[in-house]
């Protein structure tokens, strides 16, 4: 049984949506925190219905809808979509609601849309899809505890097609409390953002969804082979359980051709993986990304879209590598890596390729 | 995927009980745990009646074995800690390092209850102090750290329907060989965020709800946390566990009619139960129980009663629903129900629906008034219905 992604969708910092490749350079300005390039939102959702709706679910809805109205897809087998934040911007608007008004004459929309299921409901709703329907919440393992119902659900249902995604969104009311920790970096750019000369990590946004399917077909990225979590493990245990994971699959560290690791801009943070890598990938071309989407926890969604267009167009821009001289063969499988060394907690592998395999079959 | 999924081990704590036993015990003895809002700080306490805990969390902590200094643990996340001791402690051997083990859960809110109180602050707080509210994870892995042994952690939200989808990830994990033991569960404590939702969609009842009566006006809220300890066939016989019961069969749908109403034939509903006993191999007839949603507003009983009636067509088994007995504990209702539904297999009863009087007049339909022993419980499906149109029903059936 194989997994194809048959299409894909993202909307960014960069100019990503619409788009089947990555950006030939980088849109580069200071900021305190990266957002999206907003889609035309009256494109795809009527006036009345935009209003009441957050930022997470106007690009969570458009970026799943540009994945329908481009593919012929009847009936998608489910819908599963992630997030790290939830709809945290309805979630404080009732909670000020509350608050401001003393528990009195409070208007239902924000607590209607305050569950992190709100966008995979709209989905359904627009696409009058009866079908499964599951919304993962965890951090930055939510994208990846996503993709692993999607793999189950062609394993175990005999799925034909899948929308999988995942969304987060920087709101403006919840950086403004989050910035008093004193995490992030301040007035920078992307560029910027690994040359390590401030402290913290640069939030951001996206919003990226995915057609899974049985099928391949002339439009194929790549293939999905596998995905999983570890939730507590230092950098030594790291290392067996990846190799675990990858011989699962049939294949060793010498085979994953290309790593994106989750650098955020952080010293530490960045020095683990690094650290991580040389051990448990040392042939591996390690590539970085979060410098054009920032730090948020589905970002992982984010390297998806970009491995997918890899593996596609067998090309990687020069703004994605960590180092620059490390040589680049053929691609052929990808290992997308969510390490965090500071807490030891909640590390995602995602598997993708483009050789014809098979997925283990329990 | 033949692997059959076995419950091994439950932990529960509700309006109506701290434990497995004492729920046991008010649920035969028809006892409600709905009453005046002795905890919950809220301009509406007086004008509403919930299920509440029985217990301040300052009690809740040391009867979880936390210390009270610990100030950051959150009221829903007590509820889990006690609810999911219980369960891995009906676990004899543990968990051993050895087995791959997954925790999932479900909630709906999160941990805010902590944070309603110090909100109006918010220029001077800091963000440590509102980490529980922009936190996904923090119940969860609380959970898992004071459990131990845990190699996979995720949390869902799908609103009311979340626990039920936790019960379902974990089966899917076992089936699909990712995981040996998936302790599975949700919880939620009683909140003003949701009190006042709910009031302001105007889905409460001042009273004691009447599930599936003419009557009926709305909900009580609720608060709990339930965990279902799940593991494979091979598992089971490898540690010689004792089998409570069989997870049968599990489906998921999306009604796709409105953000929080059920269509009013109650196709998400009719969807889950019907293919839930396809999937089981089992016609209508099998099923001995249901343990409905049965939340008490005008709309969720209609639907769901039409739903029933669809699938059942004039041959309706006993149901009945819990939510006059702890109100609606969203996050934690899935397992709730899972756990009475555990219960009335392993006893042969069924617990009855409470302040009942008269049938809806379009269904023409009765929940279960008394309390009936000696009956033959075989297979047991539940539901569960959330906001967003997320639907999941569950069989449990004798092992």
């Amino acid at each position: 049984m194989k997994i194809y992604i048959n299409a894909i969708s993202a909307i960014s910092p960069q100019n990503t949506f619409k788009q089947n490749k990555l950006p030939e350079s980088l849109i580069d300005y200071k900021a305190d925190y990266l957002q999206v390039i907003p889609p035309e939102y009256k494109q795809y959702i009527p006036p009345k219905e935009l209003r009441r709706m957050s930022k997470l679910m106007k690009i969570g809805l458009i970026a799943g809808l540009e994945i329908v109205n481009n593919n012929n897809v009847e009936n998608l087998s489910s819908i599963i979509v992630s997030s790290g934040t939830g709809n945290v911007e309805d979630r404080l608007k009732f909670l000020t609601n509350i608050v401001e008004n003393n528990e009195r004459m409070l208007i239902p929309t924000s607590f209607a849309q305050s569950t992190s299921n709100v966008i995979a409901g709209l989905l359904a709703l627009k696409l009058k899809n009866n079908n499964y329907n599951l919304a993962y919440y965890h951090d930055n393992v939510a994208f990846e505890s996503a993709l692993i119902d999607a793999i189950m659900q062609f394993q175990t249902k005999n799925a034909n097609s899948v929308l999988v995604g995942g969304v987060d969104v920087t709101y403006e009311k919840d950086y403004d409390i989050k910035k008093t920790a004193k995490l992030f970096k301040t007035n920078c750019s992307p560029s910027e953002m690994y040359n390590y000369s401030q402290t913290g990590v640069l939030p951001g946004e996206s919003a990226c969804f995915f057609l899974l399917e049985k099928q391949k077909t002339e439009n194929t990225f790549a293939q999905l082979l596998d995905a999983n979590i570890i939730y507590k493990a230092d950098k030594q245990t790291l290392v067996e359980k990846l190799n675990l994971f990858l011989a699962k699959n049939n294949l060793t560290q010498k085979d994953i051709d290309v790593v994106l690791g989750g650098y955020n801009g952080d010293y530490k943070y960045d020095s683990d993986i690094d650290d991580f890598f040389n051990t448990a990938l040392p042939d591996s071309v390690k590539l970085q990304y979060k410098h054009l989407c920032g730090e948020h926890f589905t970002s992982s969604a984010f390297a998806f879209w970009i491995a997918s267009n890899i593996l596609k167009n067998q090309y990687i821009p020069e703004y994605l590598l960590r180092n620059k001289n490390q040589n680049i063969a053929t691609i052929k499988n990808i290992l997308i890596s969510q390490n965090n060394f500071l807490n030891n907690k909640n590390h995602g592998f995602i598997l993708l390729s483009l050789d014809n395999m098979f997925i283990n079959t329990p | 995927m033949n692997k059959r999924v076995f419950v091994v081990g439950m932990g529960i704590i509700s309006p109506i009980g701290f434990n497995l036993e004492e729920n046991l015990q008010s649920l035969r003895q028809a006892q409600t745990g709905i009453g005046k809002i002795k905890y919950l700080q809220s301009v509406h306490s007086k004008e509403f009646v919930a299920g509440e805990v029985k217990m301040s969390n300052n009690e809740l902590k040391s009867f979880a074995g936390i210390s009270s200094e610990q100030t950051n643990i959150d009221r829903p996340t007590l509820l889990s800690l006690i609810a999911a001791k219980e369960a891995v402690k009906s676990l004899k051997t543990g968990i051993k390092p050895e087995q791959r083990t997954a925790l999932i859960m479900g909630n709906t809110l999160g941990a805010i209850s902590n944070i309603e109180n110090i909100f109006h602050k918010t220029d001077s707080l800091k963000y440590e102090q509102l980490y529980s509210f922009f936190s996904s994870t923090e119940t969860t892995e609380i959970v898992a750290d004071n459990i131990g042994n845990i190699d996979f952690c995720t949390t869902i939200n799908t609103a009311c329907s979340s626990s039920s989808n936790a019960i379902l990830y974990g089966a899917q994990m076992i089936k699909t060989n990712r995981t040996d033991l998936a302790i599975v569960g949700g919880s939620d404590a009683l909140s003003k965020f949701s009190l006042n939702g709910f009031n302001s969609l105007f889905l409460l009842d001042n009273d004691l709800c009447k599930p599936f009566d003419k009557e009926r006006i709305g909900l009580n809220l609720g608060e709990g946390a339930g965990f279902l300890i799940l593991a494979s066939e091979t598992e089971v016989a490898k540690n010689n566990y004792k089998v409570l019961a069989e997870l049968k069969s599990y489906y998921n749908s999306n009604d796709a009619f409105h953000q929080t109403a059920s269509s009013p034939e109650g196709e998400g509903a009719y969807i889950t139960m019907y293919n839930a006993i396809k999937k089981a191999n089992l016609s209508p007839n099998d099923i001995s129980l249901i343990y409905a949603h049965g939340t008490a507003t005008e709309n969720n009983d209609l639907s769901e009663g039409n739903a029933i009636k669809r699938v059942f067509g004039g041959n309706i088994p006993p149901f009945t629903s819990n939510k006059s007995y702890i109100g609606h504990t969203l996050g934690a209702a899935g397992v709730i129900n899972a756990v009475y539904s555990i219960f009335s297999i392993l006893h042969n009863e069924i617990y009855p629906t409470i302040n009942f009087k008269n049938t809806i007049p379009e269904l023409n339909i009765k929940p279960v008034t008394r309390y009936t022993e000696n009956i033959d419980i075989k297979n047991v499906l539940t539901n569960s219905i959330g906001f967003g149109g997320s639907n999941t029903s569950l069989i449990f059936s004798k092992a």
